[in-house]
């Protein structure tokens, strides 16, 4: 009985050691990581401090802005669209033209369209050579002249975000250390979903627009100035000219998009509603 | 022993190993269908009929291409077969997006047939068509290299294989020289050494062309241009002809991507060289290049002139053979002058043109269709009174109000077209909406019945639900309402982009399939339904069989919930049957409600019930609508009703702005059958639905406060559970966090150790 128990005593021991072990390690482990993160972060939010707080979309469309003052806006161009298709990833280059100013902060967006699933023929593979080959494609945007951030727009299924968490993570290693990352992120990604959480991104932009049936809610929420609980969404928001949103909660950067080529007029009004 | 000691730290690891990981929460993006009722961007699919001159309602709101084809159709100008395929072409290019690699199937071909050459490099030179520009255009890119330099690099390596051989030098010498000349495309400067003077005639003509080539592909383009120069003037050269084209190219190159000093003479001089190649018999194999190259160059040069020109040709009835194009430049232009912002945004009703010159008959009509500036109005009577045709008779109806002076003539003249004609449909229905709006009811009534009875095959869809939004405003009683409030719509579209392209059969999932040929409530039907008629009327429509199954389940549960929400049990019991039948599932609550006679618990009653029932709602749904049961939860929160938590003024605004889309809001939404004191009635019952705030709010309000009184209700802590759960997964605003915590509370205070209660490990603030 004696034995026994000195048995079952040792055995718990040795049991809460290991389990002290683990998270002593665990602890360890995350704290370094934290403090790592942390110093990266800070950099990266200084950084990010240093962006206007509007900045432009300028999507496929002759865009000419260099009547922009540069100390209030930026420009993010749609530079390339990569199309996943089969197991290729197709790259377009942007074909119109665009003029911004000098010393005018520039951000070159990437999209990456893939068919919807039921279209069978042309689903993306998601393969290692198509990943290999969109990393490529979008990583060569951050030697244009200029550009301190690049920024890539996706649409992500379930299914399809490992693909894309891997895509990032190749993509910033790829990107010069100095460049910032960013992603444009569906409203859900920012509340209640936290696949964005161990993205190696520096700010993800929830888009407040073409929301589908989540614009009831968020509009709601915005109204209420709820936040949104997703860490990398908080300093930034995107809205669009034709959906103007009155009761934007305050943020750092407001990315607005045009759905029509800029005009001097739409830029002023843009920047008499969302300059803070 | 050990393996309970590997037992016990296996469970450690796989604990450590549960908190490490954290939990990913699935959702998918939200895509949803849309029902599109009527087609505002574009007309109907298939754009073939609109193309073969089935024009259904033209609307002002249409893209300027289509409005194009329009005019011509109503003018009695129809289109071939060839020139229907151009337009269709047109469109799916724009709205699909379409993008044709046809630069880059061409590398393919020139690598697959220089292949066939011997002695070359194993690997092929990477090709890349586009150039990025220098600075300070830095982020700009052009597609350098295009098809037919390809084409032409095949067809030329074809040649002299024959001639000279596959394996000789002469051949291999050539291929090396082409690939320094595609290296332009991409980057650098890249230029083959030029023969000596004795080499043979046709090799050194060759070695001028691909030096000339790569001049221009590399971007120096003086170079280029004195070099087709020197080739166009060589008598013996087989690159003569081409040579003085590709002067003339140069010089637009040139002026595209040259310094913006140099474009305008840069231009001129394109222009120049192209009008007298169209006129040296000699260079005819030219002409159809030079004749497109030319309108590039004066699209540019000209702008204005080259508007109208397009315009007069455009309009023309005869056969054009570069519509396609013509038609791109034309609307390419006309969206720069008149501009493409909404309608009450845009520059001018009117359109610039040179000096001397008039408009154009369509670009006037275009521009005045699309305007609402009140001066167009006006115009619009004007050249209606000029010219007495049917696209300014259409204008001239589609614009004025119901008042105005001319707005009988104009209807006359309107019932004087056939339903032959192709501007039948738009006629008939921008005449009666004006006897709708003047309240001639029981005029516009007969009108527009004849025309869905007798007429049904001159109207689309889309056309056909413009013509029931009318019908509906002059319904005579309830089921003539509901008759016309149903809808079938003319498609169904992601439309996540605003372009409106309906899903394809490719795409035809389940959930398409389903809705394939049901009916609908559309936006104006939905909005008269939830805001402009009391319970009183409401609660008639579950007797009705005018509607479907699909739509009659839906108001019944809507008006039965609005009942409760209202404080009307009679109603709501009254109601019970209809909905148990039309949603058996809820069959043991609703006879529970419908047995309980005390008040307040007759009112939890049914408040467990929608507990229970995310999916009620007192509100019916407009097009698709929530797509899960009625008692499963929706992904995107669509629970215990959200429309009530979102009339924030943007909300409106927003709405108000969807209605206003092409013209058809109308200032009178409300059915003539609709009294005065019915209309105060709905107004005051929607202000009382409005003041409960979001569903869990006021669900969780209502289950606190009965569990206060009732707290051996066993119902209590599942209701608190779901009352906390309304929190989470439904419509929530800022008061939402407050109300799930006293309900939270509640239930572990009260009942620690129910299920319930375990089930609840949260309580949520918005």
């Amino acid at each position: 009985m004696l034995k026994n128990s000195r048995h079952s005593f040792r055995v718990t021991l040795i049991a809460l050691l290991c389990a002290f072990l683990l998270l002593a390690a665990f602890r360890f482990r995350t704290s370094s990581e934290r403090s790592h993160a942390t110093a990266k972060s800070s950099a990266s939010a200084a950084r990010l401090a240093r962006l206007p707080p509007v900045i432009l979309w300028a999507w496929e469309r002759p865009e000419k802005l260099d009547y922009l003052d540069p100390r209030k806006v930026g420009v993010a161009f749609l530079a390339k669209t990569i199309y996943l298709r089969g197991d290729a990833a197709v790259s377009r280059p942007r074909l119109q033209p665009l003029n911004v100013p000098n010393g005018a902060t520039v951000i070159a967006v990437a999209r990456i369209e893939a068919p919807r699933e039921s279209d069978r023929a042309e689903t993306p593979t998601l393969s290692q050579r198509q990943l290999k080959d969109a990393v490529t494609e979008i990583a060569e945007l951050g030697s244009l002249p200029h550009v301190v951030m690049v920024q890539v727009d996706f649409d992500a299924t379930t299914t399809q975000r490992s693909f894309y968490r891997e895509l990032l993570r190749d993509l910033r290693a790829s990107l010069p250390p100095s460049t910032l990352l960013s992603i444009t992120a569906l409203a859900s990604w920012c509340k209640g979903d936290n696949w964005l959480d161990d993205l190696p991104i520096d700010e993800a932009v929830p888009m407040l627009f073409r929301m589908g049936v989540e614009r009831k809610q968020f509009l709601s929420q915005l109204a209420a100035g709820a936040p949104f609980s997703a860490a990398p969404c908080q300093a930034s928001a995107g809205i669009s000219t034709d959906e103007p949103i009155a009761q934007l909660s305050p943020v750092q950067r407001v990315y607005v998009f045009n759905p029509k080529s800029w005009t001097p007029e739409a830029v002023n009004q843009t920047l008499e509603t969302y300059q803070k | 022993m050990k393996r309970n000691l590997r037992r016990t730290i296996f469970a450690m690891v796989l604990l450590v190993a549960i908190v490490v990981q954290a939990p990913l929460a699935l959702a998918c993006g939200p895509f949803a269908l849309e029902s599109i009722f009527v087609f505002t961007v574009h007309p109907e699919y298939p754009l073939e009929n609109f193309a073969r001159g089935n024009l259904g309602v033209v609307l002002p709101s249409y893209a300027r291409s289509y409005l194009f084809v329009a005019y011509r159709h109503l003018n009695g100008a129809s289109f071939t077969a060839t020139e229907q395929q151009a337009l269709v072409d047109l469109w799916r290019d724009r709205l699909d997006l379409r993008w044709t690699n046809e630069a880059e199937n061409a590398v393919d071909g020139w690598l697959e047939a220089r292949k066939k050459v011997s002695g070359l490099p194993a690997e092929a030179p990477k090709i890349d068509v586009y150039r990025p520009r220098e600075k300070p255009h830095e982020y700009d890119v052009y597609l350098n290299c295009q098809q037919d330099a390809f084409e032409n690099a095949v067809a030329t390596l074809a040649a002299r294989m024959q001639k000279f051989g596959a394996d000789s030098a002469t051949v291999k010498e050539w291929v090396d020289a082409q690939d320094q000349v595609f290296a332009n495309c991409s980057a650098g400067q890249t230029i083959p050494a030029a023969l000596p003077a004795d080499a043979d005639a046709l090799r050194r003509a060759d070695r001028d062309y691909q030096i000339a080539a790569a001049s221009f592909y590399s971007g120096s383009f003086a170079a280029a241009i004195a070099k087709f120069e020197t080739i166009a003037a060589d008598t013996n050269s087989p690159w003569r002809t081409k040579a003085q084209y590709l002067v003339a190219r140069t010089l637009l190159r040139k002026a595209s991507l040259g310094p913006e000093e140099t474009k305008q003479e840069a231009l001129k001089a394109s222009e120049e060289r192209l009008t007298k190649i169209l006129s040296d018999s000699e260079l005819k194999e030219s002409h159809a290049a030079a004749m497109r190259l030319l309108g590039l160059v004066r699209l540019r040069l000209h702008p204005e002139e080259r508007l109208h020109e397009l315009g007069v040709s455009l309009a023309r009835k005869t056969e054009q053979p570069n519509l396609k194009q013509d038609l791109w430049d034309y609307t390419i232009l006309l969206d720069g002058f008149i501009g493409d912002e909404d309608a009450h945004h845009r520059k001018s009703f009117s359109v610039p043109t040179a000096a001397g010159e008039t408009t154009d008959d369509l670009t006037d009509w275009i521009a005045t269709f699309q305007s609402e500036k009140p001066e167009a109005v006006d115009h619009s009577l004007t050249r209606w009174q000029e010219t007495s045709s049917v696209p300014w008779l259409i204008a001239a109806l589609a614009k004025v109000g119901p008042q105005h002076a001319k707005a009988a003539a104009l209807q006359q003249a309107a019932a004087n077209i056939p339903p032959t004609s192709p501007g039948f449909a738009s006629a008939s229905f921008y005449s009666v909406r004006l006897d709708v709006a003047a309240g001639r009811s029981a005029a516009a009534r007969t009108k527009i019945d004849d025309l869905l009875h007798k007429h049904a095959s001159s109207f689309n869809r889309s056309a056909l639900n413009l013509l029931q939004q009318q019908r509906v405003l002059v319904s005579q009683n309830l089921e003539d309402f509901l008759s016309h409030a149903q809808r079938t719509p003319g498609g169904l579209s992601w439309n996540d982009d605003g372009r409106e392209v309906p899903v394809d059969e490719a795409e035809a999932t389940d959930e398409l399939k389903a809705l394939q040929g049901k009916t609908l409530f559309d936006t104006d039907a939905g909005e008269i339904l939830n805001s402009k008629l009391p319970l009183a009327v409401l609660s008639q429509i579950p007797e009705s069989n005018v509607l479907p199954e699909n739509l009659r389940r839906d108001v019944t549960q809507a008006v039965w919930l609005r009942a409760v929400l209202l404080g009307d049990a009679a109603t709501a019991t009254a109601l019970a049957p209809k909905l148990k039948a039309l949603v058996p599932e809820m069959a043991p609550l609703l006879d529970n409600y419908a047995a309980t006679r005390d008040p307040a618990a007759k009112k939890f009653a049914a408040l467990y019930a929608w507990l229970k029932f995310p999916g009620l709602e007192p509100v019916v749904d407009t097009g698709i609508g929530r797509g899960q049961p009625l008692n499963e939860q929706e992904s995107y929160r669509d629970n215990w009703w959200c429309s009530a938590a979102f009339s924030t003024p943007e909300s409106r605004a927003i709405a108000e702005k969807e209605k206003t889309a092409a013209g058809l809001a109308n200032d009178n939404r409300v059915p003539a059958f609709v009294t005065t004191a019915q209309r105060a009635a709905a107004a005051k019952e929607n202000a009382t639905l409005e003041s409960f705030g979001a569903a869990p709010n006021y669900l969780c309000r209502e289950v606190v406060e009965w569990a206060t009184k009732n707290p051996s209700d066993p119902r209590v802590p599942e209701a608190l559970h779901l009352a906390v759960k309304t929190t989470r997964y439904g419509c929530t605003d800022k008061q939402t966090g407050r109300w799930s915590k006293a309900a939270y509370d509640f239930l572990h205070r009260r009942y620690p150790n129910n299920q319930w209660t375990k089930q609840t490990p949260y309580w949520f603030k918005d």
